[in-house]
């Protein structure tokens, strides 16, 4: 009855080995798997003018025009940022310029939606959506380092859009061996939160109002809520850990030698090895009870939710299966009949390109919204079925209309009225396109370096690895062992920090080098009793010397764990706390100022040998050395104004002006702006 | 299955029809085939008439209607269905017998029929269209026309006295019951200016001054009665044309409360007309040079009144004159800070004019010990802060006739 | 309770010695008596005077039953001891030691409800007063006290959110930029990236800034967006921050070791340091963000190491804000999204519980020693006198003078106020 669980745990081990030969051996990371390119068919430019055609109707209407054309230079910033998420290298926007076709901005979208910076750009949107947390807990929902290696993953391959979200809906197992599980381990424990986040992620539809009442604004009760969450409710994000025996004899061997009842530390020592065990994807049949009202607290749990969807056809299910129930859901929720799943997404990625959704709240629809243009959306969401989900067709279709290729509307928009698609709005970047930007003007083929993070096996399955390896008696012994050595490093550290504490910062420098040693020190001993003497652990060395002298952080946002501490560049310039989705913000704040002031970041650009601080100083014409910056940094080249007051500069003094003209230009506001 | 009724319930009401009509204009000549035909669509009408009764029952046991109507609508439904039967059979017997008396009852029997189907369908449609839906009084009529295109009018420079002579009382006679001090349905109020015009449950605004056409409360004033956000509901009073008229012009001039006027955007100070010391508008702007001087000026928003003046970030070479010229308002002040200031001996001795001063910030200043003698004039001082002087505990003797001095602080690192 | 309040007829004479002996008796802060004195005579004005704020966030929800508001002899109760406190009748638990002898100062209110039961919408809630919609955000507090009646200290951003995010809720909302917070992500680091850096001599800097600026007049001239606009306000204020005489208000490392200790080594207890010298420089509104308190499995040994901060860092900071008589004119609040379930679980947990909750106030005119509303006997519900988020909004609105009544409007023309039409507690001023 318990073997599957073992046949699981024998797996994970065979992972766990083959995963060990390779980063034993210190290789370089596995190249990725090609990206699937793009389906490049004619009709999709008739889509696109067809686009186009809507659009000029309604201007026709409304007595407007299309802003003025974009130049080869504004579109380049922006196709780059809007497709792979950086700005180009000084070198890719000169071979785009110096290009000569006719036809050279399609064949640059299709290049740049087949390359490697697309998986990493569509990532963060992803992340974005699902809130995806790669730092912290997966206690609390992150850690999710499978589940983000799985969307991107998806993202390469063009795994339709309807069929990653049922892939996620319907996931099951460890997360090993289904990154998608990710979805429910986001909200572990949290059933009804996540049926929300599902509704209003696909659905465009608030709900969490109805998880503890009837919804104050709109026309769903409580019921109705619990009608839809009841599909997944029993959808547990913990795995029946109890019934694995080799760790109840275990438990049953420590419980005689030491009372593990009533030794906390040590009950703490066992449930943190073999905890991993019990995170992972489980179909139980957990019934969704009837809601029960706050203040009532009725207790009886005897009445149970009738599985109902709140629009198109029912599901006609009920919450006796554990597996029909999730099925018939996703099954329903992903359909093209489904009212807003395919408006949905289409909105997002018209929103992501324009600034503005064609519905503006892409994730508040409510019984009362007016798209902007219903027949441009009914056309896109249209376009988005007939292409069965195929989001990078999708994208290729809205990147060549007319209006996108448009420069941005010079006037703020009024909020009271419907937008009319002149062409895109003013954007800021996204803190991720800015990083990613300043990266690009650093490191060499930033897009296939990969973070460690993502590189490096996950720290479970070494600690998996000690349970797995040894039988009850001894594993017993172990962790005796681990827990006596933990509890040293523990005391020792917090004797450690005290002493810090009282340390003068400018004074005591040699002592507080001496006591960071010893706690380091301290660490190191307990990590040789729990795993034995390593040979030291071999990050990938760059053999080339293509990244040599380039921290180990300098990755793309995508590759970095998100979200970021606070204080981190990515999230002073507003990367998502992950928590709500799509909680990005694009605002202006004083760190964000001081940080590009006084910051180490721009201050490692100016400085760098390589990247464009590297072809700097190697051009000896100072027409072309401006050139070079001025593409560089703003994907522009100098205006004749900026020529005629700046080269003067650089000709008095270019060891000095040279840096002070690419600070200037790293701190102007066009840099970090899309127009 | 209930739901079907409402399919159902059509299909008697057009035979019926089709019954009286083919009674009444071709009764004279009446062969076998015609009453056969009759007879046909007597036995449809019967039966379609007791299957729109069964499942008007399962319908009502659903809920989530009026239970006077509904019980009316259901028994007057049933005896509809009987009768149906009753002048079938009668037309039957008629055919068989042929005779007049078989006739007339059978055709009493159809008229009765034909008159209680008109209850039916009446008690039905108000039931679900609610009550004005087949006799709809004038004026309702009229307000729904507004719906369609939500006339927006200009200005109409209403006198401010409107709302207290005209609003007023159309909001107490048929809003104040449901949304007023004793109850707040949906979280609203109409009585509280804030509320009335942020909106309730709805998160919606329910009046934007200026603009009626898309004022939350305008637009349900004007939905149709039986719609479930009308206003008032259904059970109650509507409002008239004219009243809401009024309404409408009232919002458009700027939704005027008594005889002010609602700012479009937020006021940087408050100015709040305290009683104590009749603190002005004109007194805050007199002392505009002080926040050109980087000090901050307020009228204190509690219970002591008066003004609040600080120059603790005034710098030193602006603060020169600046104790000088507040003398004029001295008697106002009740809150001063002068911490990080040198006071010269001469200012030192101004402190005696700010007779009404409640707390005095002095830290980070120059004074020492005698310069306290200058602060006996201070009778309702309750606060005094020489935080960083060179005030020692022997200066303060000199403070010991201030009665209401709760606090002093002499901190020093 | 107020035996302190009875004193109001005392010789000057005897009020000398009386407060000398007062700091003697408090032997936190053994250091600060040598040269230091202040003097209480009686009780002070039963008004709000509140200047400033500073808001201990305690993220994650604190268990109240735990903390203030314990259930002794119910199951409900759980392992956790109940303490006496220096204000009569007031019990608290017992991680919370230092706490019991300054009770004097704060008020609890014991009967603050929620709606929301998740955290990041519960914290938006308790930070902005109105629930979080997809279709606006809402400021924060620190926002509206900024906005409606402005800084003290020009030359320091008027509000500042320690140990938290940039995109945490309670930010700028529909307001400009400027009024939103400055953070400061680690407070023993103090404001990073504040200073010029040592290379570049300000003549250089300024050049540079120049023509950094003189490169943008054409793209400022073109798009007269307010989030560009945004960023060259956001320019000026960095810029006058880093010529403020006032920047070493960042800096705790001024701090003498003793106090430093004093507050205790946590984050809560640092940010509650600088917090206070923020405070010192009249910064109007300063949070402190601690979390660590969603206790959903051992509550019990998690929630004494997490008292264990709070208790050193509140009492220090309650007792330095007042020695300095700043604590007056400084309104003290510790807050969270929600309280914690009276049932425990298996895991000896407490689950998400925003039915009923509490909150403390202290300073700025609050009454302390007293408790508002009340819980039923095992915590579940509200029991008396609920007060709902808006209401304690409204409270440290109203503690501050800010104008509830007034209707201030979003770019979109949506009317909002400060508090949510919540209305202030006033019972404990």
């Amino acid at each position: 009855m318990h073997y599957p669980l073992f046949i699981k745990l024998h797996y994970l081990l065979l992972i766990f080995l083959i995963g060990n030969m390779a980063n034993l051996s210190g290789q370089s990371p596995k190249p990725h798997s090609p990206v699937k390119p793009v389906k490049k068919e004619a009709k999709h430019f008739e889509y696109s003018t067809k686009i186009d055609l809507i659009i000029q109707k309604d201007l026709k209407k409304n007595s407007a025009k299309l802003n003025p054309p974009l130049s080869d230079t504004a579109f380049l910033k922006r196709i780059y940022l809007d497709t792979i998420g950086r700005i180009p290298t000084y070198e890719e926007s000169l071979s785009f310029l110096d290009n000569k076709s006719p036809n050279k901005r399609r064949s640059l979208i299709d290049k740049l939606l087949d390359s490697e910076g697309y998986v990493s750009h569509q990532y963060t949107f992803w992340a974005d959506l699902l809130r995806i947390t790669t730092t912290g807990n997966i206690n609390t929902g992150g850690d999710a380092y499978y589940y983000a290696k799985w969307i991107k993953e998806a993202i390469r391959s063009n795994m339709p859009y309807d069929k990653i979200v049922k892939s996620m809906l319907l996931a099951e197992g460890y997360p090993w061996e289904n990154g998608a599980t990710g979805y429910y381990l986001r909200d572990p424990g949290m059933e009804l939160d996540n049926a929300s986040n599902t509704i209003q992620a696909f659905l465009g539809t608030q709900l969490v109002c109805a998880q503890c009442h009837d919804h104050p604004f709109e026309k769903w009760t409580q019921e109705e809520y619990y009608g839809m969450a009841s599909h997944t409710y029993g959808v547990n994000s913990r795995m029946p850990i109890k019934e694995n025996q080799k760790l109840n004899s275990t438990r049953k061997i420590l419980q005689q030698t030491t009372n593990l009842k009533k030794n906390i530390s040590l009950k703490g020592t066992v449930s943190n090895f073999t905890r991993p065990l019990s995170y992972g994807v489980n179909r139980t049949n957990k019934k969704l009870p009837k809601p029960t009202d706050y203040a009532t607290n009725n207790k009886k749990k005897k009445d149970f939710v009738v599985p109902h969807t709140i629009f198109g056809k029912n599901t006609h299910t009920t919450q006796d299966d554990k597996d029909t129930r999730v099925e018939s859901y996703s099954r329903w929720l992903t359909s093209k009949e489904n009212p807003l799943f395919a408006k949905v997404i289409a909105n997002r990625i018209w929103a992501k390109f324009f600034g503005i959704g064609i519905i503006k709240e892409v994730d508040d629809i409510r019984e009362d919204t007016k798209p902007s243009n219903t027949e441009l959306l009914n056309y896109i969401t249209r376009l988005m079925k007939d292409n069965d989900f195929d989001l990078k067709t999708f994208q290729r279709i809205l990147l060549n209309t007319k209006v996108y290729q448009r420069k941005s509307t010079t006037n703020e928009q009024d909020h009271t009225k419907p937008y009319l698609f002149t062409g895109p709005i003013l954007r800021r970047m996204t803190a991720e396109q800015i990083w990613d930007s300043c990266l690009t003007m650093v490191v060499p083929n930033l897009d296939n370096r990969q973070g460690l993070h993502f590189t490096r096996a996950h720290p479970s399955q070494k600690t998996l690895s000690i349970v797995e390896g040894l039988p009850p008696n001894e594993l017993a012994e172990k962790f005796i062992a681990i827990n006596k050595a933990e509890s040293k490093y523990y005391t020792k550290r917090k004797y450690i920090r005290s002493e810090l504490l009282l340390l003068d910062k400018e004074q005591d420098i040699e002592k507080i080098k001496a006591l960071r040693k010893q706690e380091k020190n301290a660490k190191k001993e307990m990590q040789v009793t729990i795993y034995g003497e390593q040979s030291k652990q071999k990050y990938y060395k760059d053999k080339k010397g293509e990244w040599k002298g380039l921290g180990n952080n300098l990755v793309r946002a995508s590759e970095s764990p998100s979200p970021m501490y606070p204080g981190n560049f990515i999230e002073v310039f507003g990367q998502s706390d992950r928590k709500i989705i799509d909680n990005n913000s694009k605002k202006a704040n004083v760190n964000q100022i001081l940080m590009r002031l006084n910051g180490h970041m721009f201050n490692q650009i100016i400085y760098a040998k390589t990247g464009l601080g590297g072809k700097m100083r190697t051009i000896q014409d100072l027409n072309e050395l401006l050139d070079t910056l001025f593409l560089g940094v703003l994907v522009r080249k100098p205006t004749e104004a900026e020529r005629k007051k700046l080269l003067p500069l650089l000709k008095e003094n270019r060891g000095k002006s040279q840096f002070d003209i690419f600070w200037a230009l790293l701190n102007t506001n066009q840099f970090i702006f899309i127009s | 299955m209930g739901r079907f009724h409402l399919l159902l319930l059509h299909l008697p009401i057009g035979l019926i029809f089709a019954n009286v009509i083919i009674e009444l204009l071709i009764s004279k000549n009446r062969t076998i085939n015609r009453e056969k035909l009759l007879g046909n669509l007597l036995w449809t009408w019967n039966i379609s008439t007791v299957l729109a009764a069964l499942t008007g029952v399962l319908l009502g046991n659903t809920g989530g209607y009026d239970d006077n109507l509904l019980e009316n609508h259901q028994y007057t439904g049933i005896a509809l269905a009987v009768i149906s039967w009753v002048t079938s059979i009668l037309h039957f017997v008629f055919m068989n017998k042929k005779t007049n008396v078989w006739l007339n009852a059978y055709r009493t029997a159809l008229a009765l029929s034909f008159l209680l189907t008109f209850i039916v369908g009446h008690l039905g449609g108000t039931l679900t269209h609610g009550e004005s839906f087949l006799f709809p009084d004038e004026e309702i009529e009229e307000a729904n026309q507004f719906t369609t295109s939500p006339t927006i009018i200009g200005k109409s420079n209403l006198p401010p006295s409107v709302y207290q002579s005209k609003i007023k009382p159309i909001f107490k006679a048929n809003c104040l019951k449901c949304h007023g001090p004793s109850k707040q349905k949906g979280d609203y109020r109409i009585d509280n200016k804030t509320i009335a015009i942020q909106g309730g449950d709805s998160g919606r605004v329910a009046i934007i001054p200026g603009n009626a056409a898309d004022s939350e409360l305008v637009k349900r004033l004007l939905k149709d009665r039986p719609e479930k956000k009308a206003m008032p509901p259904k059970e109650k009073k509507a409002l008239t044309k004219a009243q809401i008229d009024l309404i409408i012009k009232w919002i458009n001039d700027g939704a005027k409360w008594a005889d002010e006027t609602i700012a479009s955007s937020p006021k940087k100070t408050v100015v709040a007309v305290d009683k104590l010391y009749n603190i002005t508008k004109q007194d805050i702007d007199k002392l505009s040079f002080i926040r050109k001087a980087n000090g901050i000026v307020e009228a204190t928003k509690w219970d002591i009144g008066g003004l609040m003046i600080n120059l603790k970030y005034v710098p030193q070479n602006k603060f020169e004159p600046i104790l000088e010229q507040l003398l004029p308002l001295a008697d106002k002040i009740v809150w001063l800070d002068l911490s990080r200031k040198q006071l010269s001996a001469e200012q030192v001795k101004l402190f005696k004019n700010f007779k009404n001063l409640v707390r005095l910030h002095l830290s980070e200043t120059n004074l020492v010990n005698d310069d306290l003698s200058e602060l006996l004039e201070l009778k309702k001082i309750e606060y005094l802060n020489l935080n960083h002087t060179k005030v020692t505990k022997n200066g303060l003797i000199y403070l010991k006739p201030l009665k209401h001095l709760k606090k002093i602080y002499l901190w020093d690192k | 309770m107020r035996n302190f309040n009875k004193r109001d007829e005392i010789s000057r004479r005897r009020f000398i010695s009386n407060s000398a002996k007062a700091c003697l008796g408090v032997s936190l802060l053994p250091c600060l008596q040598n040269n230091s004195l202040i003097a209480a005579v009686s009780e002070s004005g039963k008004q709000p005077k509140a200047r400033n704020v500073i808001h201990l966030y305690m993220a994650g929800g604190m268990s109240h039953i735990d903390t203030f508001d314990p259930k002794p002899g119910t199951e409900a109760q759980g392992p956790v001891e109940t303490i006496k406190t220096n204000a009569d009748g007031i019990l608290i638990g017992e991680y919370l030691p230092l706490m019991s002898k300054h009770m004097d100062k704060v008020a609890i209110i014991r009967s603050l409800n929620s709606s929301q039961g998740a955290h990041a919408q519960g914290a938006y809630f308790m930070k902005t007063g109105y629930i979080k919609r997809g279709t606006i955000t809402h400021p924060g507090m620190g926002s509206w006290l900024n906005k409606l009646s402005g800084r003290t200290n020009s030359s320091i951003p008027g509000n500042i959110r320690i140990n938290g995010g940039n995109n945490a809720p309670g930010g700028a909302g529909f307001f400009e930029e400027k009024f939103g917070p400055l953070t400061i992500g680690n407070p023993s680091e103090g404001l990073a990236n504040s200073k010029r850096n040592k290379n570049i001599p300000v003549k250089q800097f300024e050049t540079r800034l120049n023509l950094s600026e003189w490169i943008d007049t054409s793209f400022h001239k073109e798009y007269k967006y307010k989030e560009v606009r945004a960023y060259s306000d956001a320019y000026t204020e960095a810029l006058t921050l880093m010529k403020s005489e006032d920047l070493n208000a960042f800096d705790i490392t001024k701090e003498p070791k003793e106090i430093k200790a004093a507050y205790g080594p946590s984050k809560l207890g640092q940010g509650c340091l600088l917090a206070r010298r923020l405070i010192e420089h009249d910064v109007r509104y300063v949070e402190v963000n601690y979390g660590g308190w969603d206790t959903h499995n051992d509550n019990f040994n998690r929630i004494e190491v997490q008292c264990e901060a709070l208790d050193t860092a509140l009492s220090t900071l309650l007792l330095d804000l007042e020695r300095r008589g700043m604590l007056d004119e400084t309104l003290v609040v510790v807050s969270t999204e929600f309280g914690r379930s009276p049932e425990i679980s298996s895991d000896l947990g407490r689950n998400h519980h925003p039915k009923v909750f509490s909150c403390l106030l202290a300073g700025g005119g609050v009454q302390g020693g007293q408790v508002y509303g009340a819980s039923d006997e095992i915590g579940n519900e509200v029991a008396e006198n609920s007060v709902s988020v808006n209401d304690f909004n409204a409270t440290i609105g109203y503690a501050l003078g800010l104008p509830l009544e007034e209707i201030v409007y979003s770019p979109s023309g949506r009317p909002f106020t400060v508090g949510n039409k919540g209305k202030p507690v006033t019972a404990i001023f």
